[in-house]
């Protein structure tokens, strides 16, 4: 994946906080320790931070991006942006929350990107759907990556194979064939096959639709 | 509506099992921030709960230590040292024997000016470390952080091991046949002597420090005095040169100990709980059931077993209870709404 400069994804980095100015500052008990911690030494809080989400985001993250690589890095640069720019010192929500909701438009914005990669990142204009924080947004990206899954578990056994392999594990078509014991061609008609699927099945909900058919 | 939307209710949701009915609750739900903040909460336990690849966390957390730490390395910083001019060499380099005699010359020099790297080898700690090591003579070393040992290079002499010492360490020291006594060079005039003993030294600007676990210590200290230690007795001295030996219940912590570093790589939490357990010495137990399936990950830097298990638990959402003889574990009920 190129590296992006964090900055690029600041307009979805920056703490969203549809709380409100009057709102106290929302605090869940059980990350006290960490702000403590963070209060204290903010170094030690990122590195408390990291070893405590890190797994866990690049699971989530690759629900979106299907690829081990990319979720790692959007992972590991979100989490570089959190330290360089202090977006630590901004936190409103749990720090639990605003991970999530990073990592989530992080792996948006990457898709996105995958569809324009011809335009540098800088000059993809931003649809409306992501700019305007929806109530609902985290409900949106919790059934984006649901609704994948299901398509993906309804194609047939070899097709299915064929796009983890991919996708997921990053292989290439060679590869894949010699794995599958079929020819290139086949491989290749396969993973075209599931992203056709996936094209078509996705394209009746205006927020998934918006994002990823010109990607598949 | 309240009582409605429970942490399930939220990983049914998740594992895409609700309803269109149902998510529109969801959605009225989520709306109040305290509630958003419990599906995040809810969506961390899932992931844990359904993990979907092992990232090589190890390796990315290492490169985020090195970004906290500032030490990226720009790819500008090497520098092409190739365009330096060549210089023309003159005719009396060139001849063999001048080159010869200044090789010579060259040793003889560096042994002395170096003569205490030479003979010695020096093991260092750095800052956030301790090093174990053996000497020739098969006695355990145990350098704690910011120490300097210095061991001859060449093995030990017959009449006497000797080691220098700065900062602090414990010696596990082997009895030899020929009972030949090791001596461990403190500085200022102090000097420790024993034939095969068990014991920590510090040396240090806060002064000395010796305490015995096993065996017997002949200590020398400055203008000829001398005394000896018995097990489990400790001597301290101030850099004016008071001192006195007590005998303290447990043990004294190192000096120089920044703290334990605990390295745990999806290490279920009965393990944990055995090395904070076998670490400091005191006694752990999980109450939980449940809790023994956790495992977890990460590098900690502690100096009591408390600050461990509070890190522990906020990480993993328990409680700690400290009872008179162990501290107990269990898991943070939580309250559904």
């Amino acid at each position: 994946m190129t590296r992006q400069s964090p900055r690029e994804f600041e307009e979805f980095g920056k703490p969203i906080s549809p709380f409100g100015g009057d709102s106290p500052t929302i605090t869940t008990d059980d990350e006290r320790l960490l702000r403590e911690a963070f209060a204290v030494n903010p170094k030690q809080g990122c590195s408390l931070l990291f070893s405590r989400y890190y797994d866990n985001l690049c699971s989530h993250a690759i629900r979106f991006v299907h690829s081990k690589e990319v979720a790692e890095d959007i992972v590991s640069e979100m989490f570089a942006s959190f330290w360089q720019d202090g977006v630590f010192e901004h936190i409103n929500s749990s720090y639990r929350a605003y991970l999530y909701k990073a990592v989530r438009h992080r792996s948006y914005n990457y898709l996105k990107w995958k569809v324009q990669q011809t335009d540098s990142l800088d000059t993809i204009s931003l649809t409306t759907a992501s700019k305007s924080v929806h109530p609902d947004d985290a409900l949106l990206y919790s059934e984006l990556h649901i609704k994948v899954e299901m398509i993906i578990q309804q194609l047939p056994p070899q097709c299915r194979r064929a796009y983890i392999l991919k996708r997921v594990e990053g292989m290439k078509y060679d590869e894949i064939a010699s794995e599958l014991k079929i020819s290139i061609k086949a491989v290749e008609a396969l993973v075209s096959r599931a992203l056709l699927r996936l094209r078509t099945d996705l394209k009746d909900n205006w927020f998934l639709s918006l994002l990823l058919v010109p990607i598949f | 509506m309240k009582g409605l939307i429970t942490r399930q209710f939220l990983f049914d949701f998740l594992d895409g099992k609700t309803t269109s009915i149902q998510r529109k609750l969801i959605e009225e739900w989520i709306k109040e921030a305290s509630n958003e903040e419990m599906f995040y909460s809810c969506v961390d336990e899932w992931e844990r709960r359904h993990p979907q690849f092992a990232p090589n966390r190890q390796l990315a957390q290492h490169a985020f230590e090195q970004l906290l730490e500032g030490e990226e390395v720009p790819a500008n910083a090497r520098k092409d040292i190739s365009d330096r001019p060549v210089r023309s060499v003159s005719p009396l380099l060139k001849t063999t024997s001048f080159w010869m005699v200044a090789a010579v010359g060259l040793i003889l020099l560096s042994t002395f000016v170096f003569r205490e790297s030479v003979f010695y080898k020096t093991y260092t700690s750095p800052a956030d470390q301790t090093t174990c090591f053996l000497l020739k003579d098969s006695s355990e070393v145990q350098l704690f952080a910011n120490s300097t040992l210095m061991v001859p290079r060449f093995g030990f002499g017959r009449e006497a091991r000797e080691v220098y010492l700065q900062g602090e360490a414990g010696f596990k020291i082997t009895h030899q046949k020929n009972h030949s006594r090791f001596r461990v060079i403190m500085g200022d005039g102090y000097l420790i002597e024993v034939l095969g003993t068990e014991f920590t030294a510090f040396s240090g600007e806060e002064g000395k420090r010796v305490f015995l676990s096993k065996g017997k210590v002949k200590l020398e200290l400055p203008q000829g005095k001398e005394l000896y230690m018995r097990p489990g007795s400790q001597f301290k001295a101030t850099v004016e040169g008071a001192y006195n030996i007590t005998v303290p219940k447990v043990a004294p912590p190192p000096m120089y100990d920044p703290g334990q570093t605990f390295y745990f790589d999806n290490t279920p939490l009965t393990e944990v709980v055995q090395q904070i357990e076998n670490r400091f010495g005191v006694q752990v137990k999980i109450v939980d059931k449940n809790l023994l399936y956790t495992s977890i990950g990460g590098i900690y830097k502690v100096k009591e077993a408390e600050e461990l298990l509070t890190l522990l638990a906020a990480l993993l959402e328990l409680e700690i209870t400290q009872k008179s003889n162990c501290i107990e574990l269990r898991e943070t009920k939580h309250n559904d709404l």
